[in-house]
């Protein structure tokens, strides 16, 4: 008996430190995500009072619907250019704010840059309809110093929509990666930067060098996590374009929303949402994968 | 399936939870409405009911109303619904085909009710599958908002009457420069991306057009040509508002407000935030400009009882309260609406601004269309309109393209 | 003579390190005001009477300062009840999710078990379905549960986004930490707890304030759960209250840039103070190295 409670012990102490968070997201998530793929297995439910099982049917309707297919390309665009625009951002002004200045210099900078974060997404796409309008601030600064010669509405035209979006989106998302990079930063040893400096390397050469393999188990993460939100990012879509004007900025996300709550297709935005996990899924167990290579 | 079963427990826990209250019974009124008057006016008012019904409570859940419509849905899938719901008449047909709601004939047929039926704005009671579904707490007619100083800037007196008038003011209103515009169209797809409904029907309307023929769709009509292209005219006049594709409806109502467009085409209750907000506007309501038709679109809040209720007769015994003249009328005034209960119309109209008399005039003179109410997926429909709209207006498709489009994804929406 | 030598040499070290910091401020400053304008409008419009939001040609500077959005909103009781749940929500969220999520990743960083990877895509995986559709269900669960209407309810939902980012976060930063801490400290007759809380976490502090930040600012923002979970006008947080601004017949836009001016107020105080205390920790974590 003893030997068992020692063995447990040993080989059990990780498994203790696990079980809270598992048996949290285990209990809340386990059932609603299994109905998710029941649902998806139906003609319709929730507002059908007897659903007929139809298997795969919404599956192959799915990746027949050629709205499935743009709204897949406008994701890729979407989470790519939002996921690169907020590295680019995050990691230069993780490292400008990092740089050596007073501290006080440094908490003020710091948390003005976070702000972008702090408001709910009704407030932000409300705000940024009015700068974007035709007549908003922006349009008004961009004639004024002459670099369009008309206003442009910038989340009506479908030339222009999907880049607002991606604009938007950047500016709303750096401040985690500018955050989570920071924190990184700080726990790099400054003897790896003298060494470095002894060995004559640059600005660039440190960056490359020193900062980002010390950083990689830091960058692996927020980039998997932040891949994963934006690949289904739902309210700032939403809320800013609406996927329009026509479909041009149309996502799996507001397409899953459109489904369930506009139509009232629960299965087929099951379906839809799925989909989203399986794309989601297959990225994750390549990451994991990759992860146990870098360990 | 077993999503019934797990909906059996699920309500079976919520009636444990329900049911250790006194003998008092509570009700639940869901709605958007106390979240357009803050003042707490909602709130005195299910107090002054409580206060003469000792035996109920009411207590309000107050959704933005962007959210009333998905809430009333996920609510009774949960088996939470409401028993008395905040309804908007363009949710009906969907929410019948699930069987959210209680027909109310047998309610409405009582002895003791406090109102007469035929008092009543009768868009909302019109039967449907041989039923009635909901009672109107009160009514918005469509009008058309006028700043009269820009009418006069551009060399009129009064304002635009017919289609070729109004055609005409908003080019010339337009032409005035300085970022002002005749006339804007909110064809944001923003949700709830409902400009089409806000400001096309209203013309469509008074152009003696259709949208449904019955409860079937009927939009590549030649009327609903007509007005797309009257529509499309007073783009390439320049008349419209820039930016229509981004356009909401908040923004184009606050540039009125602003006294950047001639001409607002909304309901009538925004007199308030129009006169609220900007005083010095000179700026009277007039009837929608017709096309040899003297019809308006009606809009209102209705009331409708869950079919999920087990406290139906409280429920009614609340509505009751609602549309009683005297609290329908201050119903009606807190919103600067038109009551429900339209014997309540002289206590409306008595000492009213010219925004309510015009109103009133509206209801007296003109007939009244609603299409909606009985329109399948009306919610999706309006996106399809607001899509195909924006790339009329882009000049991407004719008119009759963007109706022969509207009509046949709507019909793939329904199948 | 060398040692003037390697004085000039450090004089123009200096000189150039002064120029260096001096480009460094105008960078900061320059993008700070770039970044942080659409959030200068949000205030500049929560200042104005709204007419003059809509106004031509767009004004920066409030023409007639307007206070009344503020006064409304801090007047209603309504409102303060909105923040008072939003920050004790975020709070406790933000301090469960530490907790449970550190420990968590304290096993996955620092042991290889059975079953490893699969509780790792398992804890991720919870992230890949697109919430909306999960919202029934789960709603279905937290009415089960008994929960509905309650801030415990929206305490178990936020917990169940936050957890994976916690754990995920937490076990990219404990991973950066080398594993001779732990061997020493161990030879010091330190458990594995003691490891943890002695040796990893001071060094890992800056990591644990951005999860926290993250946590925080999650919950604080979270829209459609605390609407669809909560019912009483008691239960509503700040993003259901600002979004009841925006009205079948229009938009309060100086009343909910001021409320969501009034309530951002507090979190970024929060972040400035809890910004030392990462500074703090480096120096901790340094004298440990």
């Amino acid at each position: 008996m003893s030997r068992v409670i020692n063995g447990l012990k040993e080989n059990g102490t990780p498994y203790f430190f696990l079980l809270p968070c598992i048996v949290i997201l285990g209990a809340l998530l386990s059932v609603p995500l299994y109905k998710v793929v029941e649902y998806s297995l139906y003609d319709n439910v929730i507002v059908e009072r007897n659903p007929t099982f139809v298997g795969l049917q919404n599956y192959s309707n799915l990746l027949t619907d050629s709205a499935f297919w743009s709204a897949s390309v406008n994701t890729l665009i979407f989470t790519l250019g939002s996921v690169i625009g907020h590295i680019i951002v995050g990691t230069g002004l993780a490292l400008l704010v990092n740089a050596e200045i007073h501290p006080r210099a440094q908490t003020v900078f710091r948390s003005l840059l976070i702000l972008p974060w702090i408001f709910t997404a009704v407030v932000v796409a409300l705000n940024w309809q009015l700068l974007l309008n035709p007549f908003g601030v922006i349009n008004y600064g961009l004639t004024e110093i002459g670099l369009i010669d008309t206003p442009i509405d910038w989340l009506g035209d479908p030339a222009f929509a999907m880049w607002a979006l991606l604009l938007i989106s950047t500016w709303r998302g750096y401040p985690f990666i500018m955050v989570s990079f920071l924190s990184g930063l700080q726990s790099i040893p400054k003897e790896l930067y003298e060494a470095a400096e002894i060995d004559g390397a640059g600005f660039f050469a440190k960056f490359w060098h020193v900062t980002v393999p010390q950083l990689k188990p830091v960058i692996y993460g927020v980039a998997l996590l932040d891949l994963i939100w934006t690949f289904q990012l739902f309210p700032l879509v939403w809320l800013t374009t609406g996927g329009g004007p026509g479909r041009s900025t149309e996502v799996l996300s507001t397409m899953t929303f459109r489904q369930g709550f506009v139509d009232f297709e629960f299965s087929q935005a099951a379906t839809t949402a799925v989909s989203i996990l399986i794309i989601s899924a297959a990225f994750t167990i390549l990451y994991l994968r990759n992860e146990k290579q870098k360990i | 399936m077993k999503f019934p079963s797990v909906m059996k427990s699920v309500m079976a826990g919520a009636m444990l939870c329900a049911g250790s209250a006194s003998a008092q019974t509570e009700i639940e009124w869901l709605q958007w409405f106390a979240a357009e008057n803050v003042d707490g006016f909602y709130e005195s008012l299910v107090e002054e009911f409580e206060a003469s019904h000792p035996d109920i409570t009411v207590k309000l859940v107050t959704q933005p109303f962007g959210k009333v419509r998905e809430s009333i849905v996920t609510d009774s899938a949960i088996g939470l619904g409401s028993d008395v719901l905040g309804l908007n008449m363009p949710w009906t047909s969907e929410f019948l085909e699930i069987g959210l709601l209680e027909p109310l004939d047998d309610y409405l047929a009582r002895d003791d009710n406090s109102f007469a039926t035929a008092d009543l704005v009768q868009a909302p009671i019109g039967k449907i599958d041989g039923q009635v579904w909901m009672v109107p707490l009160n009514a918005f007619p469509f009008v058309m908002h006028v700043n009269m100083d820009l009418v006069e800037q551009a060399g009129f007196t009064a304002p635009p009457t017919t289609w070729e008038e109004f055609s005409e003011q908003a080019t010339a209103i337009a032409a005035l420069g300085d970022g002002i515009s005749g006339f804007g169209i909110p064809l944001s797809s923003q949700p709830p991306a409902n400009g089409p409904i806000l400001t096309f029907l209203p013309l469509l309307y008074a152009n003696g057009g259709r949208i449904m023929d019955g409860t079937t769709p009927n939009f590549d009509n030649p009327k609903v040509v007509e007005t797309l292209q009257y529509i499309a005219d007073l783009n390439d006049a320049g008349a419209l508002a820039p930016g229509a594709a981004s356009r909401t409806g908040g923004v184009d109502l606050e540039e009125f407000i602003a006294g950047r467009t001639g001409f607002l085409i909304s309901p009538g209750v925004h007199a308030q935030a129009i006169e609220g907000r900007n005083a010095d506007l000179n700026y009277v309501a007039a009837a929608v400009p017709n096309n040899g038709t003297k019809a308006y679109r009606v809009h209102g809040w209705e009331l409708g009882i869950s079919s999920g209720s087990d406290k139906k007769d409280e429920a009614w015994t609340f509505i009751n309260f609602l549309l009683s003249k005297d609290v329908n009328a201050r119903v009606a005034a807190a919103s600067n609406a038109l009551p429900g209960n339209l014997s309540a119309l002289d206590i409306v109209g008595e000492g009213a601004g010219d925004v309510m008399q015009s109103q009133i005039a509206i209801l007296a003179n003109d007939e009244p269309v609603e299409e909606l109410r009985q329109a399948p997926n009306a919610v999706g429909s309006w996106s399809l309109m607001t899509e195909e709209m924006q790339a009329m207006l882009r000049g991407d498709q004719t008119p009759q393209e963007a109706a022969t489009k509207v009509q046949s994804r709507w019909l793939d929406l329904i199948d | 003579m060398s040692d003037t030598a390697t004085n000039h040499a450090s004089v123009n070290e200096e000189r150039q390190k002064f120029y260096r910091r001096v480009m460094v401020y105008v960078a900061l400053t320059v993008v700070t005001l770039i970044l942080a304008f659409p959030i200068i409008w949000m205030v500049s419009v929560s200042l104005k009477p709204t007419v003059e939001t809509f106004s031509l040609p767009p004004r920066l500077i409030p023409e007639t300062l307007s206070f009344d959005g503020y006064v409304r909103v801090l007047e209603n009781p309504q409102f303060r009840r909105f923040l008072l749940n939003s920050y004790i929500l975020g709070l406790v969220v933000t301090l469960l999710s530490l907790v449970i999520g550190t420990l968590a990743a304290f096993g996955f960083s620092r042991y290889r078990f059975f079953g490893d990877k699969t509780a790792k895509l398992f804890v991720i995986t919870t992230q890949m379905v697109p919430t909306i559709t999960l919202l029934i269900p789960f709603f279905g669960v937290i009415v089960w549960l008994r929960l509905y209407d309650s801030i415990w309810g929206l305490i178990l939902t936020y917990l169940t986004f936050s957890l994976p980012y916690a754990v995920i976060m937490m076990n990219g930063y404990l991973d950066t930490i080398p594993k001779d801490f732990d061997e020493a400290a161990t030879i010091d007759g330190c458990g594995p707890l003691g490891v943890l809380f002695r040796v990893l976490l001071p060094v890992a502090m800056p990591g644990i304030i951005s999860t926290a930040v993250y946590t925080f600012l999650l919950s604080w923002n979270e829209f459609l759960f605390a609407l669809a979970l909560t019912r009483s006008i008691e239960m509503r947080t700040v993003p259901v209250g600002i979004s009841m601004m925006v009205g079948e017949f229009g938009l309060k836009w100086d009343e909910m840039m001021a409320f969501s001016v009034i309530g951002s107020l507090p979190v970024l105080i929060l972040f400035m103070l809890v910004q030392r205390f990462v500074v703090s920790g480096l120096s901790a974590g340094g004298i440990k190295g």
